[in-house]
């Protein structure tokens, strides 16, 4: 069994990654199931989403049985840490999205430099997605760019052709090609 | 407990999707609901299918919709939130003192954390209430076979079946295997019976009865496969679940080798093999999401039966009774649990770029400057209840903004009171409270957000879009010529873009209402800006902080629109082309004129 938590701030995409990683494992022949957190995603709120590869189970992971948190925001990386096991791994993309109450004093997050010591008791890779999706011209991929780093630390049960295969499948066809560029990029950022 | 997958018959779906399949595959005639979170995608997702679904007024008249169809001999569901189930419980109840023909299936959506709702509640109670059987499914495969078995032992015992399910199931997908749809064939029929169908104190009298001849019948119906299904396990230790949590619970009983026994009809409980199961146990765990119905019923059984049994739940104190009961909760029971303590405050959500209501919100509060009394009711504009800009001093249930305007009024409150209501939640609850805001003579201000949509749920057509679930052009209800029928002449049409105009009409609008004792009203109609953006009815443009300008006041930021940030080096405004769409509410606030929308 294969516990991800994948996480961000609703309209970075978390639904997409989630979307083909389950796809993934479809084409692979593994049981899959998702379980989102959502509502709000438009507004600026928090989402994630449990995905668990493998086998029938329950619906959501278990604190401290997470084997990787896949995050598009730091502070939602932080928040998401008590489902990490010890020895998981944190794939975060390098960016701070704060809400509007943190810039008034009224309820601050911590900064990027506190984030980055909070996720750092873990194994933990960042990638600076925005600005490898910026080099391919369209920052809507950045979420390709992450799924490649995940692929890229071996903790997904999956062949580079079927995951490929199931960001063909997730994407509109006229998308296919950047996505996977996506992809490859950031599978070789997480190797440098 | 590998589970091999052929990838071609198998699609991922969601929990509402798979309910929804499950209603076309029964071979549904009519699918009604009003949108909610957490059951929205049902429906919506019943009209990609092409059966005969649409999206009601309010979730009484979605039940009562589909109830006909069922007595006229086709299969129906009414899907709706528990918030909307509440709504339904009078027909409900009468419906199963009239039974029904075809099968009638009320799907309702729980939400127990609460993810998306004012309050949490267990609509299994209704089920119980009104004397019809309540399943509960635990995972999408499992709701998509139950909603058709519901169909058939809803025809086969002639009373309505709701089925309960949560907002983790319901956002909650899995492999699900695609069935065809069953052809039934069925023509509509009304067979005239009135000495049921006109429910009358006698006629009712002689027919409640039968409810509970048709109850016992189902409950034997109940006592085997799929209703039940059991876990071998060694030890005197067992668990009993429902739901959700039943997948969990499985885990942990192949961890610990427990019996385990599911139970997915709560309501009539099949009690034959459960006391079977219980009688081999000194302790037995019970795990269902919400209320300790099932648990209460254990005991019950246990009591009656004379057992000895330690029935540990929400009764014993071992969880809390409320809340989502997942995999962290069920370990608790068995093991120290670590307490964990949140770190980082929670995210707080706003009001999208661009969206008209951050305009009738501040045009609310300049108007008020600091006095009066901001009702609000239920949808996106909840939003502007949240701090910076903490517009609204209510958010209670649906409609309750109107009804409560007058009652302050009536309490004697002086001060202005001003009722914020959307156009889709004044359709849905907000006509009779308008109505007794008039016959009461009530001083009050009614503010419409007339945005077009029932956006928070997710941009289904309200009365006041003009046009159906797929695009089709339908009456479009005008909000202004409602109230003037109601009896309301003090109405002011208003551009939320332009707060000067609407802080100009609220004022005239607590005056009048003042002067001549009735209510008056500001409709604020702007587009939803998401869907104006979506259909080409706006054009993005773009404001930008010029920095010389700016003298870093954050007053941009209290109007609590994402798309603006603070430099971290010049810690001065600075606006995201991504997010920006150019609506210029920051720049009409802006006391430096140092925003431009270009």
């Amino acid at each position: 069994m294969v516990n991800l938590v994948v996480c961000g701030v609703g309209g970075q995409g978390i639904v997409l990654i989630s979307r083909v990683l389950a796809r993934a494992a479809i084409i692979s022949g593994l049981h899959v199931t998702v379980s989102e957190v959502r509502g709000l995603a438009q507004r600026e709120g928090s989402v994630s989403s449990h995905i668990r590869i493998g086998d029938r189970g329950s619906l959501t992971i278990a604190e401290g049985k997470a084997d990787a948190i896949v995050s598009m925001e730091l502070v939602e990386a932080a928040r998401n840490l008590r489902y990490l096991k010890k020895e998981g791994v944190i794939i975060s993309n390098d960016y701070v999205r704060y809400h509007i109450p943190h810039y008034l004093g009224l309820s601050r997050f911590p900064e990027r430099e506190d984030l980055i010591k909070m996720i750092g008791k873990h194994k933990a890779y960042l990638v600076n997605a925005r600005k490898i999706a910026e080099s391919l011209g369209n920052i809507r991929v950045m979420n390709s760019v992450m799924l490649g780093a995940v692929y890229s630390t071996g903790i997904l049960p999956f062949s580079l052709k079927e995951i490929i295969d199931a960001i063909s499948e997730s994407v509109p066809e006229k998308y296919i090609d950047i996505n996977i560029s996506a992809f490859k990029l950031g599978m070789e950022a997480v190797r440098q | 407990m590998k589970v091999k997958m052929e990838y071609e018959e198998v699609m991922l779906l969601s929990g509402n999707e798979a309910i929804a399949r499950g209603i076309y595959e029964a071979g549904a005639s009519i699918a009604t609901g009003y949108p909610g979170t957490p059951s929205s995608e049902v429906i919506q997702e019943l009209i990609k299918l092409g059966v005969n679904a649409e999206w009601s007024v309010n979730e009484k008249v979605a039940f009562e919709i589909a109830y006909a169809a069922a007595l006229s001999g086709l299969r129906a569901a009414a899907v709706m939130k528990h918030l909307g189930t509440h709504w339904i419980i009078d027909p409900l109840a009468v419906s199963a003192v009239t039974g029904v023909e075809g099968g009638l299936l009320v799907v309702s959506a729980d939400d127990p954390y609460p993810y998306s709702s004012q309050s949490s509640t267990d609509t299994r109670n209704h089920a119980r209430t009104v004397h019809i059987p309540v399943f509960e499914p635990s995972d999408p495969p499992e709701a998509k076979e139950m909603v058709k078995l519901a169909f058939e032992i809803s025809e086969l015992i002639k009373l309505p079946i709701m089925m309960r399910y949560t907002a983790r199931l319901a956002h909650g997908s899995a492999p699900v295997r695609i069935g065809s749809r069953e052809e039934l064939g069925r023509n509509a029929e009304f067979k005239k019976d009135p000495s049921r169908l006109v429910s009358t104190a006698p006629n009712a009298r002689k027919n409640i009865p039968l409810i509970f001849e048709k109850l016992e019948r189902a409950k034997k119906l109940f006592e085997g496969e799929p209703w039940i299904s059991l876990r071998d396990g060694s030890g005197d230790t067992g668990i009993i679940a429902s739901g959700v949590p039943y997948l969990a619970a499985m885990e942990i009983a192949e961890e610990m080798d427990l019996p385990l026994m599911k139970i997915s009809v709560s309501h009539p409980l099949p009690e034959g093999p459960l006391l079977e199961f219980i009688s081999g146990l000194k302790k037995v765990v019970v795990l269902e999401d919400l209320d300790p119905i099932i648990e209460d019923q254990v005991i019950i059984l246990a009591y009656s039966n004379g057992l000895k049994l330690d029935v540990i739940g929400k009764r014993s104190g071992h969880l809390r009774p409320y809340g989502e009961i997942g995999p962290d909760e069920i370990r608790g029971i068995f093991h120290q649990r670590e307490a964990i303590k949140e770190e980082i405050p929670r995210r707080v959500p706003q009001l999208c770029p661009g969206c008209p209501h951050r305009g009738s919100f501040l045009a609310i509060k300049r108007a008020l400057s600091g006095k009066g009394i901001v009702l609000g009711d239920r949808g996106c504009y909840n939003q502007g209840g949240n701090p910076p800009l903490r517009a609204i001093d209510t958010a209670i249930a649906m409609g309750s903004s109107i009804a409560m305007a007058v009652g302050l009024s009536r309490s004697g409150i002086k001060e202005p009171i001003i009722a914020v209501i959307g156009d889709s939640t004044f359709f849905h609850a907000g006509i009779p409270p308008t109505i007794e805001a008039v016959i009461s003579r009530s001083p009050i201000v009614i503010a419409i957000l007339d945005n077009s949509w029932t956006a928070m749920t997710g941009h289904q057509p309200s009365p006041s879009t003009g046009l159906d679930s797929l695009g089709r052009p339908r009456p479009q209800l005008s909000v202004e010529n409602l109230l003037s029928a109601i009896g309301i002449y003090n109405i002011k049409v208003v551009d939320p873009y332009n707060i000067d105009e609407g802080e100009n009409a609220i004022r005239e609008a607590i005056i009048k209402a003042r002067e001549s004792s009735m209510p008056s009203a500001v409709i604020f109609r702007r587009e939803c800006a998401l869907q104006a953006m979506r259909f080409g009815r706006w054009r993005k443009i773009i404001a930008k902080v010029d920095p010389e300008k700016c003298s870093a006041c954050k007053l941009c930021l209290t109007t609590g629109c994402p798309a603006i940030h603070i430099s971290q080096e010049s810690k001065k405004a600075e606006i995201d082309p991504m997010d920006c769409i150019g609506c210029s509410i920051c720049s009409q606030i802006c006391p430096n004129r140092a925003i431009e929308v270009i």
